[in-house]
């Protein structure tokens, strides 16, 4: 396979690349750097010191490209088909990426750092109470403008799915899971139509069962909260996760 | 009218001072001290602010995040002077490198001077290695002109350069940003 996409399940950046690609139509192979083998592991270090995730491997066209909306942007513009994820009209085309980055800067950041800091996961620095305040204002203050953006609008570009969506749609889910949209009905109304889109649902069955890993709700002693238990209800519903599976503890 | 809000003087307000100056626009500039407390009333209406902003005379008013500026502006100059071009795929040329030199050395030169760790992340040479290999004998990063990604480049680099000669490891970076420095707009940095 031409595409290799080197992601972190539980990272929103790696699920906006896995959308969209998914998207476009594009096929490809998911390798989640935690698991593979140490061999397959090193072997990407050596070309990826850094190992910031994620990132997609183009075989064809030898290219290694890093980010995740850089990477939904390369599948729209080289693999799928014209004018898919962001419109040809320049000025709309600008104001798609304008909003996918307040979503990434004003939703997906914070979401980022809060649940480094309750799962305890390396990052690129300690996750510090300052960082935690700052994620916290960007957060309140970025849900209000996306909750007005949504009144009376199907997606965030307004009728179509776009670039901006596959930010949207998995920044907004971890804000679900950690039950940050209760007072925002249009918010919790875009999700629900995101869930319908097999997209989504492709993207969510590629990181399912990492949910599961982490997942332990109520939080007991050291909070380690991923996924809320409506959302954990809703994911074994969609058979994102096996309805039989069970949670694991952290580290079985 | 166009205005620049910023506070400290910052690798982004270089940058976003470089494209105001590569694509020759006009734009008043006002410091915002935020050690007296004292927010200017406009940003504090604001539901999103932080600095620098880019106050603009259309919808939405307000740009803050560097990237949106260089489109935005990129919008309204001859095409000669775009910083970001229209056409789909030099365009993503251009944001995917600039994203690349943010995070892979932008990032690390930041943790660094900030005393966030002891030494640059041992990936930072790989990066600027990658970046070596890429430029090779080209006059800018992409596609032959003067870009976005030049503004973020030149400016990472001089920052780098404060810690470390680029040469002799970096002979075609090294050779790049003398060029960039040949620029009336980095002269004025």
């Amino acid at each position: 396979m031409s595409l290799e996409l080197w992601f972190e399940p539980l990272g929103i950046s790696s699920q906006v690349a896995a959308l969209g690609l998914l998207e476009c139509g594009a096929d490809f192979c998911a390798h989640d750097l935690q698991r593979v083998p140490e061999s397959e592991r090193q072997a990407f270090i050596k070309i990826w010191p850094s190992a910031q995730l994620p990132v997609l491997i183009d075989k064809t066209w030898d290219e290694l490209l890093f980010g995740g909306v850089v990477i939904a942007e390369y599948a729209t513009v080289y693999r799928g088909s014209p004018s898919q994820l962001l419109s040809a009209e320049a000025c709309e085309a600008f104001e798609t990426r304008r909003w996918g980055r307040l979503i990434g800067n004003g939703v997906a950041w914070p979401m980022f750092h809060f649940s480094h800091k309750k799962l305890g996961l390396p990052g690129e620095a300690q996750v510090g109470d300052l960082e935690i305040q700052r994620a916290r204002r960007l957060l309140v203050e970025t849900l209000p403008v996306l909750e007005e953006r949504l009144n009376g609008a199907l997606w965030i570009m307004g009728r179509d799915f776009s670039l901006a969506d596959c930010v949207g749609g998995p920044s907004l889910l971890a804000c679900e899971a950690q039950q940050e949209l209760d007072d925002y009905p249009n918010l919790r109304a875009y999700l629900d139509r995101c869930w319908q889109r097999p997209a989504f649902l492709q993207m969510l069955r590629l990181v399912g069962d990492q949910f599961l890993r982490y997942s332990e709700y109520p939080a007991e002693g050291n909070a380690r909260l991923v996924l809320s238990p409506p959302v954990l209800q809703r994911m074994r519903e969609a058979r994102v996760i096996s309805p039989r599976e069970k949670l694991r503890r952290p580290g079985e | 009218m166009l205005k620049l809000w910023y506070g400290n003087l910052n690798a982004s307000v270089r940058i976003v001072r470089l494209m105001f100056w590569e694509m020759e626009v006009d734009v008043a500039e006002e410091r915002v001290d935020l050690q007296d407390g004292k927010i200017p009333a406009i940003l504090e209406r604001l539901n999103i602010w932080r600095l620098p902003t880019l106050q603009i005379p259309e919808a939405p008013g307000f740009l803050y995040l560097p990237p949106d500026m260089a489109e935005y502006l990129s919008k309204q100059a001859p095409p000669e002077r775009r910083l970001v071009p229209w056409e789909a795929e030099s365009g993503f040329q251009v944001r995917r490198w600039c994203q690349y030199v943010a995070r892979l050395v932008g990032s690390p030169l930041n943790d660094w001077h900030r005393g966030q760790s002891t030494g640059p992340a041992s990936w930072l040479e790989s990066s600027l290695s990658t970046l070596e290999a890429k430029l090779g004998d080209e006059v800018y990063l992409v596609d032959e002109r003067f870009s976005l990604a030049d503004c973020v480049l030149g400016v990472c680099l001089m920052h780098y350069q404060q810690r470390v000669e680029l040469t002799p490891r970096y002979p075609a970076l090294s050779a790049y940003l003398q060029r960039l420095m040949q620029r009336p707009s980095f002269g004025r940095l």
